[in-house]
């Protein structure tokens, strides 16, 4: 991150940010400390409950800016971050850009008897986008999460032996998803039309391991891991129009749609664990023991649409819905652990105020102001129980003259449910992306 | 925690406009400085005011589980081992009418050392009294009986390191002295006076001059005394030979010899078998030899964590079949050894190798097998012959009664598998 930072200014600049680095890089450095001590003795820590099923929650793919005001990138107006969510944005890319987000989730949660906290710390995406010809054709290298599990529970049980109790606690840990490496183009068709497609290589990778203690001396540590990996090719398509002066001279609707094509993954599992044997502890290979090492998973299809209405270059709204057919999800190998896998509809409504695009000084002239709201149905029914998440949004646009700019997200939402002894999550979400643009290929002027 | 690391290289051409858009910048930018140092600030004081509340149970995750799962041992094999009873720690002397593994008989062997050099004579007046150190409370039998003793000289050679409970020993018809353990004094020592034919070719060897001549005829021609029990004794008494003393007594000045060797052997009477039960001795007159590579074999297909072999005990048969004042020593635990072994009587009595100890716990006696059985299973490593006995304890006589395996199928042998039962497995 501090990389970023360095090469994002020239000399002069960099100069004269030094106390802005220094701050960021305290704010950065800290974080993982923090939440270290945070995670120590939780019972139940590190991200939502809800990511222990099947391959993880789906992970949000979009800008700081969209996730600033509940909308999820399928359109873009006033927008300086073209994004991942829709390719066809990529097109219209005059710059060079480096983006990437970061994010701490702080989940306070409850059931109807208990509450607690925890909290997560996690990696965003990774673009690089390149304009082959400026605002024309774009390609896009992208590394970014699709699905998360990241959680530790710490489960207490017991069983008798013979007339006595042995206690013991299971550490169950679990850590990994789904990810894609994409490379594609966005092409603008006309000046109102563009269309995008980004292939990419799916690849599944999931470590559950489980550490066993027992109150009994009789029993010894014991440890398993369970992993699981697979790759597979996926892709999606984006279309996107942009019209100026509908309603009013200067004002602009953006509308967009994406697709994400289902795919189908084999995935391999392996079981290990340690056994104390004559020479001392190896390292064996349980995966005989597994029902099956290999098996088929089927991502379900996913399209997105919305639209957004500029009535100026300072004020947008935008208004967005995506759909995942979770229902049609299949894993040979992941159990869902009781849950039953349901399609899942967001929706997204959100405004933004750039003050800055207008000439005025003052404090609070300097930032883009964001808010929205964002409603999730959730990919879960557990116990007959929609796992719902209703999000607030807002966010601050920080921005330069240049094409750069550092997007911190806030989100405040409701998930779950204390229904059927599940668990509520309250969930403070503070993003935080930095977009690096530069003109990468420079005419010289003629003389 | 997760970081990103990457470095993105922006090309560094400019023209005029933008670097006077940057030189603006440097200006304006000392205000945006300010704020997000402000904005910094805030945002580490809202992470650090985190802090942890009470925990959540998450019971509606299925999360692995210790399962328990029994293997009954359908196969045990009896075998006899010919135990090594020579020069053990405690050795025992008496006998018992014991009503639930019989009549039991002991009698003790010992050879006095005579001195190696001629500097001491036993002169006319002198007189050998053997001082027999008992333990004091370690009886088996009838604790308010006492037991009176015989004294033989023994008419064949014998060797304590290799005294086995099959070594005969021939003893002579002439008593050479007896006594009476309630005769035992305070320091937990029975006199018993040595006389007879004995006390003169004891005297005899003892006074010729030449060593190798004393050493040599003693060898020989004497074979050390037998301790033999009266059938009127009714417990078994465990004596300290290497502290017991041959004592030649002056009348002024007493000097005391140790014991050369010694040994002893037990009779048992054979009883008839007991349905389901099984009568184990920590002299080995019955030792459990088990097939716990083909039990390996069979365990269920699972992560087991702990694999135990569970012998119980009919311990109410055990407690209840005494009378008032009579007790028997608790044999402190079962041994397993597991291995190939050349002398499977110095195995089972003397070698701390290969041996698994199975420590009783109300009532039953579980041996730790998990180790042998990854061996087997993880590292190509089959079990071999495995036995199972009451440990010796030092030459006190133990004994117990288990439950066989046609006993009901709470008390039947058997390997309990304490494994995780994993989601994936189910």
């Amino acid at each position: 991150m501090l990389d970023i930072l360095l090469n994002s200014c020239t000399l002069p600049r960099a100069a004269s940010n030094k106390t802005a680095l220094l701050a960021l890089l305290i704010f950065l450095l800290s974080s993982p400390l923090l939440l270290a001590q945070i995670q120590s003795s939780n019972l139940y820590s590190s991200g939502s409950i809800y990511s222990a099923y099947g391959i993880g929650y789906p992970v949000e793919m979009e800008t700081g800016s969209a996730k600033s005001h509940g909308i999820f990138g399928v359109t873009s107006v006033n927008q300086e971050v073209a994004g991942l969510t829709n390719p066809a944005f990529w097109s219209q890319t005059y710059y060079a850009q480096g983006a990437s987000g970061i994010g701490l989730h702080s989940i306070q949660l409850k059931n109807t008897s208990s509450s607690g906290e925890s909290a997560l710390f996690e990696k965003g995406y990774l673009q690089l986008l390149f304009p082959l010809k400026s605002s024309e054709l774009g390609v896009s290298v992208g590394l970014y999460p699709v699905t998360r599990s990241n959680l530790k529970i710490i489960n207490e049980e017991q069983f008798l032996s013979y007339g006595d109790t042995v206690r013991y606690n299971s550490e169950l840990q679990q850590m990994g998803g789904l990810n894609k490496f994409e490379i594609g183009f966005g092409w603008k068709l006309n000046d109102q039309i563009s269309i995008g497609y980004a292939p990419s290589v799916a690849f599944f990778s999931m470590e559950k391991s489980e550490a066993f203690s027992f109150s009994s001396s009789l029993y010894s540590q014991q440890k398993q891991k369970l992993t699981l990996s697979g790759a597979a090719f996926s892709q999606r398509l984006g279309v996107a129009g942009s019209f100026r002066n509908v309603f009013k001279t200067q004002d602009k609707i953006s509308v967009g749609a994406t697709i994400n094509v289902p795919f189908s993954m084999t995935l391999r599992q392996d079981f290990t664990t340690e056994k104390e044997i004559e020479s001392g502890s190896k390292t064996v290979d349980l995966s005989n023991i597994l029902t099956s090492k290999k098996g088929e998973m089927s991502l379900p299809l996913e399209y997105a649409a919305g639209i957004g209405y500029a009535p100026h270059t300072r004020f947008n709204v935008s208004i967005e819905g995506q759909y995942q057919q979770w229902s049609d999800y299949s894993n040979d190998l992941v159990d869902n652990d009781g849950a039953v896998m349901a399609d899942r509809m967001r929706i997204g409504l959100g405004a933004q105020f750039h003050p800055y695009k207008k000439a005025q000084s003052g404090f609070f002239s300097s930032f883009k102001y964001s808010a929205g709201l964002s409603y999730d149905s959730g990919h879960l029914t557990i116990q007959e129980e929609e796992i719902r998440t209703l999000w607030l949004h807002t966010g601050l646009g920080i921005l330069s003259r240049s094409p750069s700019s550092i997007d911190v997200s806030v989100r405040y939402g409701f998930r779950g449910t204390t229904e059927s002894n599940l668990i509520e999550e309250n969930i403070w979400a503070i993003g935080l992306s930095v977009n690096l643009a530069e003109i990468m290929f420079l005419r010289p002027k003629l003389q | 925690m997760c970081q990103l690391n990457f470095r993105i290289t922006i090309n560094q051409s400019r023209n005029r406009n933008y670097k006077e858009d940057c030189h603006h910048m440097f200006v304006t930018n000392k205000a945006a400085s300010k704020r997000w140092l402000t904005f910094s600030v805030l945002a580490l004081l809202s992470i650090t005011a985190c802090e942890e509340t009470n925990t959540v149970g998450v019971d509606f995750i299925q999360e692995s589980a210790i399962q328990v799962d029994t293997v009954f041992i359908d196969q045990i094999d009896l075998i006899e081992i010919d135990p090594y009873l020579g020069q053990l720690s405690y050795s025992a002397l008496g006998s018992f009418q014991d009503p639930l593994f019989g009549e039991i008989s002991s009698t003790l062997y010992f050879k006095p050392s005579i001195n190696a050099s001629s500097t001491d004579t036993v002169l006319e007046y002198m007189r050998f009294e053997m001082r027999l150190h008992l333990m004091e409370d370690e009886i088996y039998g009838d604790t308010s009986s006492t037991a009176e003793f015989d004294v033989y000289r023994i008419q064949n050679s014998w060797h304590g390191p290799s005294f086995r409970q099959s070594t005969e020993v021939n003893l002579g018809i002439e008593r050479i002295g007896g006594f009476s353990d309630a005769d035992i004094d305070t320091n937990g020592n029975v006199h018993v006076a040595l006389g007879g034919s004995w006390d003169a070719f004891y005297r005899e060897v003892f006074n010729i001059e030449d060593d190798s001549t004393r050493l040599t005829r003693y060898a020989e021609e004497d074979f050390g005394l037998a301790i033999v029990p009266k059938n009127t004794s009714n417990r078994i008494r465990f004596a300290t030979i290497s502290t017991s003393r041959l004592l030649v007594i002056g009348q002024e000045d007493t000097s005391s010899y140790g014991m050369q060797d010694w040994a002893y052997n037990i009779e048992r009477e054979v009883v008839d078998p007991i349905p389901n039960r099984l009568l184990l001795h920590n002299t080995f007159e019955q030792v459990l030899k088990l097939d716990l590579k083909s039990l390996g074999e069979q365990l269920p297909n699972t992560n087991f964590v702990r694999a135990e072999l569970v012998l119980e005990e009919d311990t109410t048969r055990a407690n209840t079949s005494l009378s008032e004042h009579e007790q028997r020593l608790n044999v402190p635990g079962f041994r397993m050894s597991e291995g190939d072994f050349i002398d499977l009587a110095y195995q089972f009595g003397f070698s701390d190798n290969n041996i698994i100890n199975g420590y009783p716990a109300k009532g039953r006696f579980r041996f730790d097998v998990t180790r042998l059985l990854n061996d087997q299973i993880y590292n190509n490593n089959p079990i071999k012959n495995s036995y199972i006995y009451p440990y010796v304890n030092a030459g006190y006589i133990g004994s117990n009664i288990l439950y066989s395996n046609d006993a009901p199928p709470d008390k039947r042998p058997r390997l309990i598998i304490h494994s995780i039962q994993s989601e994936e497995l189910k």
